[in-house]
């Protein structure tokens, strides 16, 4: 894709999680912010895209760095483009919980795609940590493992099994910390 | 792998380890279930006594029947106060004779006699010792913790906040042994 192009594609995904930002952040903070400032919403949503992207810029950059050690290139500006167009995934996966939402019923058909956090009513018992990790965990997630580690293969030129050990790995370990960090901020205090 | 691998690989993993350490050591711990215990904590205004009580020590607990809806405020946090009026607004529309009350935490100097005093609120408590942190091992500001007339947490909900949820629908709740 011509480099103007990958830009334009950037800007497009950008708009995508502005959209959700703007679903996503509380109606009461949003409020709250709007007394204080005209500008204060949009600041926290650019704020919030801006946070994302620094999010996937982190994410390449491990994949890239963890390959340099090997005296292996993956091109950054591209890998990044790529990261960045697989969270459309997880755009998805927002979008069809919106819809589980408000169509109970939908639920269980919708949660092996969208992630097993659909079914959380079915569980109360699991903490708001365990839910928070592997509540995203369903066949979108997967496959966005596994295009992520497919794009690192196809950089390398290497078979899929390396990078997809590498990026399970990566999504495991993060999922467990994120699990046990919720866990230590809300200590007893139940959170949604 | 290469040497710099393990070590970035040895890193993680022991960071890893170390928060597991933590998490176990923090749920392994044996918090109290919460109770309302007036003599552990400190009256800063009665409203419905029309009258602040400078006191530090409360008098008799007026409440006879109902329910005592108790929310966690940290002075500095505004969203307290946010959950404060909607659990406030959602009691006038389901004019339940509940009472709400406004438990001051992590807070070192005591609150002036008019703090929270335009939320409508029955009763400001200062947690002087900060028993809900240090005790009850609970951390989430604004969250709602409801107590029966004998004292005993029946339930905690989350800080009611994303204007989805009636904090007074009767299925919300989490009873405190399940947290």
């Amino acid at each position: 894709m011509p480099q103007r192009f990958v830009w334009a594609w950037l800007v497009a995904v950008a708009a995508c999680w502005w959209a959700a930002a703007t679903i996503l952040l509380p109606q009461a903070v949003a409020s709250q912010l709007g007394r204080t400032s005209p500008a204060a919403v949009s600041l926290a949503l650019a704020l919030s895209v801006l946070g994302r992207f620094a999010g996937f810029g982190i994410e390449a950059g491990f994949y890239i760095l963890w390959w340099k050690m090997q005296q292996r290139r993956v091109r950054p500006a591209c890998f990044f483009a790529w990261i960045v167009t697989f969270s459309l995934l997880d755009f998805l996966g927002l979008g069809l919980g919106r819809l589980a939402s408000h169509h109970s019923g939908a639920s269980p058909w919708l949660a092996p795609v969208a992630g097993i956090g659909l079914l959380r009513s079915r569980w109360p018992d699991l903490g708001a940590g365990a839910w928070a990790s592997f509540g995203t965990a369903g066949l979108l997630t997967g496959l966005r493992i596994y295009l992520t580690a497919r794009q690192q293969a196809r950089a390398l030129r290497s078979p899929l099994v390396g990078p997809l050990a590498l990026t399970l790995c990566a999504w495991l370990l993060t999922r467990v910390a994120v699990w046990w960090g919720v866990d230590l901020l809300r200590g007893m205090s139940p959170v949604k | 792998m290469n040497g710099a691998q393990w070590i970035v690989a040895g890193c993680a993993l022991g960071g890893l380890a170390a928060l597991g350490a933590a998490w176990h050591l923090d749920r392994a711990r044996g918090w109290e279930t919460p109770r309302w215990d007036p003599g552990r904590l400190v009256l800063i205004r009665d409203g419905r006594a029309r009258g602040a009580s400078g006191g530090g020590t409360p008098g008799p607990d007026p409440l006879a029947a109902g329910e005592r809806w108790v929310v966690a405020v940290q002075p500095q946090c505004p969203h307290c106060r946010e959950s404060l009026s909607r659990l406030v607004a959602a009691r006038a529309r389901h004019e339940d004779p509940i009472e709400i009350e406004a438990l001051i935490v992590d807070t070192s100097r005591r609150p002036r006699a008019t703090i929270l005093g335009d939320t409508g609120v029955d009763r400001v408590w200062w947690d002087e010792r900060n028993t809900w942190r240090r005790r009850w091992g609970h951390r989430v500001y604004g969250e709602i913790l409801v107590f029966d007339p004998s004292g005993n947490c029946v339930r905690s909900l989350p800080p009611p906040l994303d204007g989805g949820d009636d904090p007074l629908g009767p299925a919300l709740g989490v009873p405190p042994d399940d947290l």
